[in-house]
């Protein structure tokens, strides 16, 4: 008796459940099919009516609306890693982006470029004594692994320079001039702070930073800032970087042509 | 191979050797490329700073500007012969502070084999402030200059593509084929060179979604379109040819399929008014029917086929159909009211107005015969309901 | 020509009229002929209504397809072709098999719409909202049934006719092709949407016929339900023997 009644209550359930199988992609479908005769532009990549288009916020709406990483009308072609977001990367690139100097006409390209093979921390968080846990090293923001070695080509960088301080598990973290809580806890509240409480703010918040960045020449000269050899340069790269040349022509980097005489490809 | 500079005073030569160490010293694992030895296209030394990926810059218009240079993808580019100062002319100091923005019609010091003459992209040029959306005309010059494409709004400095041949990968047809090009010219890498040149044009370089993608980054812009007076090219995708496109079907119609039919070149669309452009009334039926090219597309295209509209009916039939009055008619929209008036025969409006009839019939007898069904089978439902319970009890 | 229902069906049935009123009988609705002419058509419609609306997919989700594009949509048209020459064949020859055969006919007369379908509409509301205890009686065809048949006739005739067109593009004006189009696309989403609220409902839904009326597949239904839903039929066949012979069907004794 008991057996029967649960068996026809389970063909009930499995009556309605074969019932809502054949309603709900019919509705979806019906749903669908007067959607393509009343709204026949919404979802289809189309763009907006004549009036529409002319949105409120102007140029702020288009930068945010324009995802192309490489601008149109760039000329020569781009690796597709150019403007790639990395994994493992200091918090500076989320506010600052990829191109952070901007300000000094001479130099900006070149210190650019310094972003693209090192951290913004080894330049502007300097290792001091108080701090004698941090050290550099090549560091892949793709996977987290460190090397001592100089890895990869021209074009396609797994590793850079970078900060790191010894974390848990004995697995080197990155030092990051502003603690993640900090700068999230920042971005929220950013647009409550009145300016002087955002002044403040940006005071505190760049405080893990030295007054004074590490300039080219304690880098590129004898025994200097950075220790190409501990980082895996061949001795002679090592002389090259750190030759009185270099750091002389970044003092008086003025005008200045381009020699044509030499091979520097050095092969 | 290197070009003496007789500017120069020894006193750089300290930097010369300086800039040479820094390149060495920074070159890290080179490419298989310059391993090779054969060609090495930077004889000027800027790959020093430009072959570093984080090379770049915003500029005060805001304007992302990546100034990395692939080296190999350049060596393998059609401009890959070129020094670089071929196209920067007069580029001699760092930082750059006299760059000049480059000029395709430069000569480029290369001899055009044709004529003999030194090489530049002149012709082209010429054509193409000539064509539609060009600006040559002084008498009647275009609105809004500033939305007119330049050279490289389309063009990129594309990787010369080998040819995709019927007989195998490209790869072993070129091998087949430059194999009787060595036995005379000797230098490999002139040979293989020349076959890529020619190879590089013998296939369409973007996919007909690229086209469809580059076209529409201005021509679905509607913003845009009307202060020409143009209709917005959204309406491209109500028809069957993007279907095809949307499939990514081979040899689907993409926007170069018409409008640059075999015969006519990309840098020379004219407006259909116009008796040299495809897709004027006379030429409707070859362009429709692609007589001459490798694709033949309708090919009992009638003069009555041809010679209608293709793309569905924008904002332009609306505009006439509506009349100005009952849209505001803004300063932008002026000119798409006086273009759509220009435009639009009696016929089309007619048949505009014929499409859109039946759309709203459809629109209207739709829901009246689908709701009075489901209302009826509403009722039948609750009816059938009551009746079971009726009978159960 | 002249074929009776009862020579077309499947069944293992024997057909005749009630000889002693013990056996159970039961009715034929649809006989094999007009089983097949259903089956193509339904399975041409399903395969038209999968392959048309394919085109009408978002870029976004055809762009995941990847290069398999291509190929899906080179079958898709064939497919479409295929089931719309399915469809406009199964529709000519039933327009063949309402003039030649007997049982043809006699679909096409009870399918007629006459005066009482109306009534019996009106009727039948009443009933649905409490006016009338009880529902009007139907013939061999309700007016529902008439309806959707006339509806479908309409409709597959337009479907029919734009779609051909839309085949023979190059020896049409564009307007024509145009036109055509927007009644083909118009007139599909009206009889999707027809199927699935009017001939769904009754056929899956319908809580006694849940979870499929398998009349489609049997071509016959019992005594009580004849009774219950064409009660003016089933006095016509009981008082008629030749129709009888027609219309009845009864298990192998």
């Amino acid at each position: 008796m008991k057996t029967t009644h649960l068996d026809q209550k389970l063909a009930k359930v499995r009556l309605r459940l074969a019932k809502i199988l054949l309603i709900v992609p019919m509705v979806v479908f019906g749903l669908w099919l007067l959607k393509l005769v009343y709204l026949p532009n919404v979802g289809s990549g189309k763009a907006g009516t004549l009036r529409s288009s002319t949105a409120d916020g102007g140029i702020f709406v288009k930068i945010l609306s324009d995802q192309q990483l490489v601008p149109r009308g760039h000329f020569h072609m781009v690796d597709e890693h150019v403007s790639a977001q990395e994994t493992y990367q200091v918090l500076c690139l989320n506010c600052h982006g990829t191109y952070p100097h901007r300000k000094e006409k001479k130099t900006r390209a070149v210190l650019n470029f310094h972003g693209g093979i090192m951290d913004c921390t080894v330049c502007h968080v300097r290792k001091d004594p108080a701090h004698q846990e941090r050290y550099l090293v090549w560091l892949n923001h793709q996977t987290g692994q460190t090397s001592t070695h100089v890895e990869g080509g021209f074009g396609k960088y797994p590793a850079k320079i970078a900060l790191v301080k010894m974390g848990a598990e004995s697995k080197p973290v990155l030092v990051q001039p502003v603690s993640e809580g900090e700068a999230k806890a920042f971005l929220k509240l950013k647009e409550q702070f009145t300016p002087d409480q955002m002044a403040r703010a940006k005071i505190k918040l760049h405080e893990g930073l030295s007054q004074k960045p590490v300039f080219c020449t304690e880098c590129h000269k004898k025994d200097g800032y950075l220790n190409f050899s501990d980082l895996g340069f061949a001795p002679n790269r090592v002389d090259n970087l750190t030759s009185n040349e270099i750091a002389r022509m970044i003092e008086n980097y003025e005008t200045f042509y381009i020699p044509k005489e030499i091979d520097f490809t050095g092969q | 191979m290197r070009m003496r500079d007789t500017r120069r005073s020894g006193s750089y030569a300290a930097f010369k050797i300086m800039l040479a160490l820094l390149a060495a010293a920074l070159a890290f694992p080179l490419t298989a490329f310059s391993a090779g030895g054969e060609i090495r296209t930077d004889t000027e030394n800027c790959l020093i700073c430009h072959r570093y990926p984080g090379m770049g810059r915003f500029d005060e218009a805001g304007v992302k500007r990546i100034y990395y240079i692939n080296e190999m993808k350049f060596a393998n580019s059609v401009h890959g012969k070129l020094k670089c100062t071929n196209c920067h002319v007069g580029l001699d100091k760092i930082p750059h502070t006299d760059i000049r923005k480059v000029d395709c019609t430069t000569q480029c010091h290369l001899k055009e084999p044709s004529t003999e003459r030194e090489f530049s992209h002149t012709n082209m040029v010429e054509k193409y402030n000539h064509s539609v959306h060009g600006n040559s005309d002084p008498n009647n010059p275009k609105p809004f200059p500033e939305d007119l494409p330049t050279c490289t709004y389309c063009h990129d400095n594309s990787i010369r593509s080998p040819l995709e041949g019927v007989w195998g990968t490209s790869q072993a047809l070129a091998n087949e084929t430059l194999s009787r090009c060595v036995g005379c010219h000797t230098k490999d890498h002139w040979a293989q060179n020349y076959y890529l040149h020619v190879t590089h044009r013998m296939r369409h370089l973007r996919s007909q979604a690229e086209i469809i993608k580059l076209c529409t980054s201005c021509h679905e812009d509607s913003e845009k379109m009307s202060r020409h007076g143009l209709d917005s090219i959204a309406t491209f995708k109500d028809t069957f040819h993007w279907n095809l496109v949307k499939f990514k079907v081979k040899d689907a119609p993409d926007c170069i399929s018409c409008h640059v039919p075999i015969g006519f070149t990309t840098h020379d669309i004219r407006p259909k008014y116009d008796q040299a452009s495809s897709v004027n009334k006379r030429n409707r039926v070859n362009t429709c029917s692609n007589q001459g090219g490798i694709q033949s597309c309708h090919p009992g295209a009638t003069d009555d086929f041809a010679g209608g509209r293709v793309h569905a009916y924008g904002t332009k039939a609306q505009l006439v159909v509506d009349g100005a009055q009952s849209i505001a008619v803004e300063a932008d929209e002026s000119l798409l009211s006086e273009r759509a008036r220009r435009d639009m025969s009696e016929r089309e409006i007619m048949n505009f107005k014929i499409l859109s009839y039946i759309r709203l019939f459809y629109k209207i007898l739709i829901p009246m015969v689908i709701g009075f069904m489901v209302c009826h089978q509403t009722l039948d439902l609750l009816a059938t309901l009551r009746k079971n319970r009726h009978n159960s009890h | 020509m002249q074929t009776s229902n009862t020579e077309n069906t499947t069944m293992a049935l024997s057909a005749g009229p009630p000889d002693d009123g013990q056996e159970p009988l039961y009715f034929i609705r649809l006989n094999r002929s007009e089983k097949i002419q259903h089956l193509l058509l339904m399975i041409s419609f399903v395969v038209l209504v999968i392959t048309g609306f394919m085109l009408k997919l978002p870029e976004t989700i055809v762009q995941k397809i990847g290069p398999v594009g291509e190929t899906l949509f080179f079958y898709r048209s064939l497919l479409h072709r295929i089931a719309g020459t399915v469809m406009i064949a199964v529709s000519a020859y039933h327009l063949f098999y309402l003039a030649l055969y007997e049982a043809g006919r006699r679909w096409l007369v009870d399918m007629l719409p006459q005066f009482k379908d109306l009534k019996d509409l009106i009727q039948n509301l009443m009933y649905y909202v409490k006016l009338r205890d009880r529902h009007p009686e139907f013939d061999r065809f309700s007016y529902m049934h008439k309806m959707e048949y006339w509806a479908l006739v309409a409709g597959t005739t337009l479907m029919s006719l734009s779609g051909l067109l839309l085949w023979t593009e190059w020896r049409w004006s564009k307007f024509v092709l145009d036109v055509a189009a927007v009644v083909h696309g118009m007139e599909a989403v009206l009889a999707c949407l027809a199927i699935m609220v009017w001939h769904m409902y009754e056929i899956h839904l319908k809580p006694h016929k849940s979870p499929m009326d398998k009349v489609w597949l049997t071509g016959c239904i019992d005594e009580a339900e004849m009774k219950e839903e064409h009660p003016l039929h089933y006095q016509k066949i009981m008082a008629d023997s030749a129709l009888q012979h027609i219309y009845i069907v009864r298990p192998p004794r």
